[in-house]
């Protein structure tokens, strides 16, 4: 695999939200606006590319016994690490985000990809492996923001354009509120992998969960009852 | 046979040991960068909501947390006589609202603002805009239970729950201000 | 005792963690193809939580907060709940074998299920006493087990389902099946609030 399409995958053909299906948690929670959906994609990514360098440069040292709690303490420390650089340097994306910060740790995406990518590719496959799929989750996230952000409050880009962004109702129509709520969140992310679907006809789209994202997987016994590959078969 | 033991067991604990420590001595290292930080993000914050609500108050004394009422997080008197500050939360839909009100010396509010919540953008953040919050000026009472039982004070349609929970703190703020005069 | 109920009613039913806090998607949708195994998940699931309360608790209050090393919080609680999650695994395997075959190919995908995490720093964070976070802790779990019941009883019916378009079969529709299962949930915020009212 050479180094581009390394880099370009996890951006749309591989993309960690809208194909892989991880990380579904965050992209539910916070993309009440797009920038709140940019802000996690960009803290995620920031954990991502140094817990993908950290783990593919200690991956000979790790015994495969304690991989996993290695693994873990590693992101653990970044996570903790953006979280105190939010805090201090952009207090008020903290308080959109939120619990959603500390929960990075246990996104599928990261572990995800220690466990797939960083524990057997070199370092510098490693880091672009982690932008790669970085970037797919930011662009995933800040769009799906923009798109509840529009129909849910009528104000796009807040945050971005000015405090409260651009009024694109023009307060003529009531925007649907219940676009910014919970139900709203499922239904627009089911409508936009069905759009993918749509678009690569099914070709490459996985439509189910599978071990691709399990932390489990480099461990999992193949004849073990395991969920993930049943809804896979 | 040692040194398969060896590599079996102590190894791995070994090195989740190492990487622990390593860990644990960077996370200390950004701590004590960005604490300092932190701290001054959190006192300019409360300074700018005091000054927002009471523009008068100048060289606050911060009131014993023993003598605070429940739901009250904060109470500081303006030195200036200028009046008070109270910090109290009420539950809205997405968690705890926090808000601080400004009390003049005479028991009217001079001014309410939103200091921490969870609502929902757009839907309950319509309970947090100045002009929505600019009713309770002028007020010395919200005895009601609820924001509807209240006939001086307006709701928000469709974010009843969050002007509520902003209507439950400043009946605490009050209360709270009672207490202090008493 | 009040307070209690209404801790608990509040994230079984307004503040459900996986219908209205978005937390524990992963397990929701990956586990909810069929009853039994929902049912196992879900038990799974209220077992650790409490385990996993009922320990970082203590921890944060008597050595986190003491020592002054709050911000080692993410790291120590997800460790606990990693090592939590093994010991189960491995206690269960030894004295329970009935209950480790039901239960046990869950466990180790609770130690990355968001909701667990999410629950011990919401206890900490919402200043709960340690009685109302281990009630919490229980009520959080069975309001888990709730939604993937009913969501597996949905599943199995779309299953069926023949008049799906091509693009929207798979996860699209169970999506958008899951945002009716929270619009119905929402339908409970102030009902709680009216019975403590």
């Amino acid at each position: 695999m050479n180094k581009l399409s390394i880099l370009t995958k996890g951006i749309i053909k591989e993309n960690p939200v809208l194909v892989l299906l991880l990380g579904c948690c965050p992209t539910l929670a916070v993309t009440t606006s797009c920038f709140n959906g940019l802000g996690m994609g960009v803290s995620t990514l920031a954990v991502l590319v140094c817990a993908n360098i950290v783990i593919s440069l200690l991956r000979n040292i790790i015994p495969d016994k304690v991989r996993i709690p290695c693994f873990i303490v590693v992101i653990a420390a970044f996570v903790t690490i953006v979280q105190f650089a939010l805090k201090a340097y952009m207090p008020e994306l903290d308080k959109a985000l939120g619990l959603f910060i500390p929960l990075i740790v246990v996104n599928c995406i990261i572990l995800g990809r220690a466990e797939m990518f960083a524990s057997k590719n070199g370092v510098i496959d490693s880091a672009l492996d982690g932008i790669g799929m970085g970037i797919g989750f930011t662009l995933a996230l800040g769009l799906m923001g923009l798109i509840r952000e529009f129909l849910g409050s009528g104000y796009i880009l807040a945050g971005i354009v000015g405090v409260n962004g651009i009024n694109v109702y023009a307060d003529i129509a009531t925007p649907a509120g219940i676009f910014m709520l919970a139900p709203g969140g499922f239904f627009i992310f089911g409508i936009m992998i069905a759009a993918v679907n749509f678009f690569t006809k099914g070709k490459g789209t996985k439509k189910e969960f599978s071990c691709e994202g399990c932390l489990f997987a480099g461990s999992c016994n193949p004849e073990d009852k395991c969920e993930g590959k049943e809804a896979d078969a | 046979m040692n040194n398969s033991f060896f590599k079996e067991n102590i190894k791995p604990a070994l090195v989740l040991l190492c990487i622990c420590l390593a860990a644990t001595l960077a996370l200390a290292g950004t701590h004590s960068v960005t604490q300092p930080l932190i701290d001054q993000n959190a006192v300019k914050a409360a300074n700018e909501a005091r000054a927002l609500v009471l523009p008068e108050g100048d060289d606050y004394e911060t009131v014993a947390a023993g003598d605070l009422i429940e739901g009250v997080d904060e109470c500081c008197i303006a030195g200036n006589g200028a009046g008070m500050t109270v910090t109290a939360h009420a539950k809205g839909f997405g968690g705890a609202v926090k808000i601080m009100v400004g009390i003049d010396a005479n028991g009217a509010i001079t001014g309410v603002t939103v200091t921490e919540h969870a609502e929902t953008p757009g839907l309950g953040t319509k309970d947090m805009t100045v002009e929505y919050l600019s009713q309770y000026n002028g007020i010395t009472e919200a005895p009601g239970a609820h924001i509807n039982d209240d006939a001086n004070i307006d709701a928000v349609t469709g974010a009843t729950i969050t002007a509520n929970a902003i209507y439950g703190g400043v009946h605490l703020a009050l209360e709270q201000y009672a207490e202090v005069s008493k | 005792m009040t307070a209690i109920l209404s801790i608990m009613l509040a994230v079984i039913l307004t503040n459900n963690y996986v219908l209205n806090q978005f937390l524990g998607i992963c397990p929701f949708l990956g586990v909810s193809k069929k009853l039994d195994s929902a049912v196992g998940m879900g038990g799974a699931v209220i077992f650790v939580m409490l385990m996993a309360t009922a320990v970082t608790w203590p921890i944060q209050k008597l050595i986190l907060d003491p020592l002054n090393i709050g911000y080692l919080q993410t790291i120590v609680f997800i460790l606990i709940i990693a090592s939590l999650v093994q010991l189960v695994e491995m206690t269960l395997k030894k004295f329970m074998p009935p209950l480790y075959k039901s239960l046990g190919v869950f466990l180790p995908l609770i130690t990355t299920n968001c909701a667990v995490l999410g629950l011990t720093i919401n206890c900490i964070n919402d200043g709960l006493t340690y009685v109302q976070s281990l009630f919490c802790a229980i009520g959080a779990g069975i309001g888990f087990l709730l939604a993937m019941v009913l969501f597996a009883g949905m599943r199995e019916k779309l299953e069926t389902n023949t008049g799906i378009p091509e693009c929207f079969k798979g996860i699209p529709i169970t999506l958008v099946a899951a945002s009716i299962l929270a619009m119905s949930f929402m339908a409970f915020s102030g009902v709680v609030d009216a019975i403590f009212a």
